[in-house]
């Protein structure tokens, strides 16, 4: 627990980390200008990052964070839609600075953890605006805890389940018909 | 009918006459009445004779069991780390032409991955078939079932010869022999009919189940089987890590996002 009292004033600053595969690692911040946390640097996006709330927990949840990347140029989007976005490693931490000096409070704790993930799924929208034409790309993260959770339902006995994974294979063709079933065993 | 005609035949040629006198008519008719009840009591007297004397032969029709097989198509195939004792789930049943054999698939858990990231690949062994609450134990051959043996060490051999198992570990070409027996290698569809190099039953641990019917040896259904499955996957780490990479059965996370 980060202790606050002796603090007036306090101004949280998000960080983003994307890490998507095979590409440069995309680092930014919701500040103004650039920040280097834990000997990484920080782009300053600035009001164009938006990271949805999050609630702190006892225990690990299955949480999902929305982040809202605003102000992208359109032509950017096909740089963007060309890259393994589904699946890239997010992690967003929080970092506590004084709002006066912009430096880094020096307490224990400082920056801190608010999120480990996959971007899961995302979404663009069309800003149109003349020729200031932008998009706003909204990434949706499932938490570390949601990937294990959400394993797959794993195979069925009958034979969509099967050729979903083996299509070729006819073993689980019968038991349609076999399910309720009446068969005669013995009779003369 | 052939009481009738006796009646007919007997009384035929003279009632032409009595049909012209009355008082001799209604005596024709008491007569004849008289005589068809006799008849009819023959027969039914006949009949009963006729039911006792085939009773036996009646009695030792067989007319077999009617089977409502657990096929399900919602059934999931269970995953086994370490050792578990689970039950099959029937995927085929095949029935012969004179009803006597039948041979049925019996799934019963998946094939596991391999034990961590660049280890060997999982092994699963069948350790024990149990029947109902009884352990079988096999003739020398590893497949056909000997006797069944109770909790209290009694042992029953009705069974012997009315069973045939076959085990399979990772698909129908790779056969394998429950713990303790050299069962020779086969592929399962040469065992159940109609199957063919088409049916594969890919990354699954079944077996295949031949039943003898007989009333004598009070063999007469599709007997309840669990099988007791070792999996060498039984580390932790490697557990957790096969259920966070796999696709069919865990939460396919890639590789690369696991420090193993």
């Amino acid at each position: 627990m980060i202790d606050l009292s002796n603090y007036t004033f306090v101004r949280s600053i998000l960080f983003v980390k994307i890490e998507i595969p095979g590409q440069s690692v995309i680092r930014m911040s919701d500040y103004k200008t650039p920040l280097t946390v834990l000997g990484e640097e920080y782009d300053a996006l600035g009001y164009f990052l938006g990271v949805t709330d999050t609630s702190s927990d006892l225990k690990i949840t299955n949480s999902e964070v929305t982040i809202t990347l605003n102000g992208v140029p359109n032509k950017s989007l096909a740089e963007f839609l060309a890259m393994p976005v589904k699946g890239s490693k997010v992690t967003v931490i929080r970092g506590l600075y004084d709002p006066k000096s912009e430096a880094m409070l020096a307490i224990s704790g400082n920056p801190t953890g608010k999120f480990k993930g996959i971007i899961n799924n995302y979404s663009i929208m069309d800003n149109q605006d003349g020729a200031n034409a932008s998009s706003t790309v909204t990434l949706i993260c499932k938490s570390e805890v949601g990937m294990v959770a959400g394993r797959s339902a794993g195979r069925r006995t009958n034979p969509a389940d099967e050729k979903l994974y083996f299509p070729s294979d006819l073993s689980m063709d019968r038991v349609p018909s076999l399910a309720n079933a009446k068969i005669n065993f013995g009779g003369v | 009918m052939s009481w009738w005609d006796d009646v007919k035949g007997a009384v035929g040629g003279v009632v032409d006459w009595f049909g012209e006198h009355k008082v001799a008519s209604n005596i024709l008719s008491t007569v004849v009445t008289g005589f068809a009840l006799n008849k009819v009591q023959d027969s039914i007297a006949s009949d009963s004779k006729s039911n006792s004397a085939n009773a036996p032969a009646r009695q030792r029709m067989d007319y077999g069991t009617t089977l409502n097989l657990p096929a399900n198509q919602d059934n999931k195939v269970p995953v086994v780390y370490g050792t578990a004792v689970v039950p099959g789930i029937i995927t085929e049943a095949v029935m012969s032409a004179d009803r006597k054999k039948m041979t049925y698939v019996l799934t019963i858990c998946e094939k596991t991955g391999t034990l961590g990231p660049s280890g060997a690949d999982s092994v699963l062994t069948f350790e024990e078939i149990y029947i109902g609450k009884t352990k079988v134990a096999f003739q020398g051959d590893g497949i056909t079932c000997a006797s069944l043996t109770s909790e209290d060490g009694s042992v029953d051999t009705n069974i012997n010869g009315l069973v045939k198992i076959w085990c399979y570990n990772n698909g129908v070409h790779h056969s394998t022999s429950p713990a303790g027996y050299n069962a020779a290698t086969t592929y399962a569809y040469d065992w159940v009919p109609n199957w063919t190099f088409n049916h594969t039953m890919n990354n699954l641990v079944f077996a295949v189940v031949e039943v003898t019917y007989s009333r004598d040896k009070a063999f007469v259904g599709v007997p309840s089987m669990t099988f007791k499955i070792k999996n060498t996957l039984t580390q932790p780490g490697d557990v957790i890590y096969d259920y966070m990479t796999n696709t069919r059965y865990g939460a396919s996370i890639p590789v690369s996002s696991i420090n193993y």
